[in-house]
């Protein structure tokens, strides 16, 4: 497929950094202590835990969690914020998950592939990346997002 | 360090004033307090101001436009952010400079014009920026992360969506008697429960609407102050804190936070409820009045615990007993709190020592809390900058 500049179309993260891309499989992009084990999502300078305080290392994290909390935007959000189809006509309302992962860390990230009636806490959760929003060239801004885990 | 005490408060009423500008209304706020005590503005020897940011270069130096705009006296002035801690953080470093003699006269003052509707991001050119990345990324504005902690509450602890519509038909009980407060009208359950829910799970009148507003506290030491008035209101006690590790509230501005326990939450507000306490040798159980940031329902509940006022799960039955209104045993937001007047950012940590100080006077009229004598002012904002001042007849 090709953009409107005639080039192949891209898919880009909106922000560099946050999870691994271009892949098979994207994970989140995390710190984690080289001492006391505690993760940071985004990436910390070091622990930030006062009681420890040492070197953090990269990390990926974990694709399956489950919903700890959960909101749902009602109203579409202001700039910088960009509706999917650009929009602002068409916007529906979406959930947005705080979505516990087994590194002992809580995440939040837009729902996608599900109703907002249907978030219950405590459902196992997924992430993957989609698509945000296409940016004026044709390409595809990509977010990380959480679904409701394939059984 | 010696004693301290307010005496002289300004504050403007609260609304949208296209015609007002954010000099104007500080300004406005500033003569009101310089009145309230007798005094000039050449009297004043430091001031604070909150910085807003909606407003290009004028917003960050407010302190120096309104000054300039009053009386180039050349008087240190401190321009000064804390997001929606800032009233308490100005107002604690004015002190801090009184009280170590450096001064003898201070002001603390803050002044906002707020954008209606959600906040945007504050824009820079660093795409990178924390808080433009949950608009890109996460599609969510404030209040967003108080939404997922309060959907957590219900989660934990049985709160209701009756519940939370509860503490804004209280609130505006209050407002309604309240001269300065944007919002006056009193709203029934129903009127909240169907207004349109927003962000999930408050509605539309759960969340407190943007306003333009102003607020100054003159601050001097405790022996210059009967000088001046004969009902200084001694500063008791004034803590700042910021974000502490392991916590479980979603803070904004943030994508995660650690897995621990939801009882692990507000650690800020309880460390800096504390420390006032401490700092004031009182407890909460000699509170007599209590004003808090009430963005949402669930920020009174969750802090009325936190900082001591009933055990934690017990702030619905509270409010359902009555408790926490005006007559009650220890009234919250006798002022009518954020949802009667929209927050002006800057300005809330200082309004609310406002409404402390007439209640201490004995001033405020239909709102009075009988025989109030000891008066709890509590602002946080994002990063965990809070603010808490206890004050004293």
């Amino acid at each position: 497929m090709t953009n409107s500049k005639g080039t192949k179309k891209r898919s880009i993260p909106a922000v560099e950094g946050f999870f691994t891309w271009p892949s098979e499989k994207p994970q989140l992009i995390a710190s984690r202590c080289t001492a006391c084990r505690r993760y940071y999502f985004p990436k910390v300078i070091r622990c930030t835990n006062p009681d420890c305080g040492r070197a953090v290392e990269e990390a990926l994290l974990s694709t399956k969690g489950i919903l700890w909390s959960y909101t749902a935007q009602h109203f579409m959000p202001p700039p910088p914020y960009h509706p999917p189809d650009n929009n602002p006509k068409e916007w529906t309302p979406y959930g947005v998950a705080l979505v516990e992962l087994p590194e002992g860390i809580r995440v939040i990230g837009m729902v996608t592939r599900c109703e907002i009636k249907d978030l219950k806490i405590g459902m196992p959760m997924e992430m993957i990346v989609e698509r945000m929003y296409q940016d004026e060239h044709g390409n595809d801004v990509l977010t990380w997002k959480f679904m409701p885990a394939k059984a | 360090m010696r004693e301290l005490a307010i005496i002289g408060v300004g504050m403007t009423p609260f609304g949208i004033f296209p015609d007002k500008s954010l000099v104007d209304l500080g300004a406005d706020a500033i003569f009101e307090a310089l009145e309230d005590a007798g005094l000039d503005w050449k009297d004043i020897q430091i001031m604070g101001c909150s910085v807003s940011h909606w407003h290009g270069l004028s917003g960050l130096l407010a302190g120096n436009m309104i000054a300039s705009s009053i009386g180039e006296t050349g008087i240190p002035i401190f321009n000064c952010s804390n997001v929606c801690g800032t009233g308490a953080i100005v107002f604690n470093n004015v002190c801090a400079q009184v009280s170590s003699e450096n001064f003898d006269m201070g002001i603390a003052v803050g002044v906002d014009k707020v954008p209606g509707g959600f906040f945007p991001a504050v824009l820079s050119p660093d795409i990178k920026d924390y808080d433009a990345v949950r608009f890109h990324m996460v599609g969510m504005p404030n209040p967003g992360y108080w939404a997922m902690d309060a959907t957590r509450r219900m989660y934990d602890l049985g709160t209701t969506h009756e519940d939370y519509a509860r503490v804004k038909v209280k609130n505006s009980k209050h407002g309604a008697l309240n001269p300065k407060a944007r919002y006056r009208k009193i709203y029934t359950l129903e009127e909240v429960m169907n207004s349109p829910m927003v962000t999930y799970p408050f509605r539309l009148f759960e969340i407190c609407a943007t306003s333009d507003g102003a607020g100054a506290v003159i601050v001097c030491s405790m022996e210059k102050a009967r000088k001046y008035t004969n009902k200084p209101i001694k500063i008791a006690a004034t803590r700042t804190v910021t974000r502490m590790f392991g916590d479980a509230a979603m803070g904004g501005t943030f994508f995660s936070t650690q897995a621990v326990p939801s009882s692990e939450s507000l650690k800020e507000w309880t460390a800096v409820s504390k420390a006032t306490y401490e700092q004031a040798g009182i407890g909460p159980e000699d509170l007599d009045f209590v004003e808090l940031a009430e963005n949402t329902p669930w920020q009174e509940l969750a802090y009325s615990e936190v900082m001591g006022l009933c055990k934690v799960g017990e702030a619905e039955k509270l409010l359902r007993e009555g408790a926490t209104q005006i007559g009650g045993r220890i009234p919250i937001c006798p002022s009518g709190g954020f949802s009667s007047f929209g927050e002006a950012t800057g300005a809330m940590g200082i309004t609310q020592l406002y409404e402390a100080v007439v209640q201490l006077r004995g001033q405020a009229g239909a709102r009075q809390v009988k025989g109030a004598k000891v008066g709890y002012c509590q602002v946080q904002g994002n990063l965990g900058n809070t603010g808490c001042t206890i004050l004293v007849k």
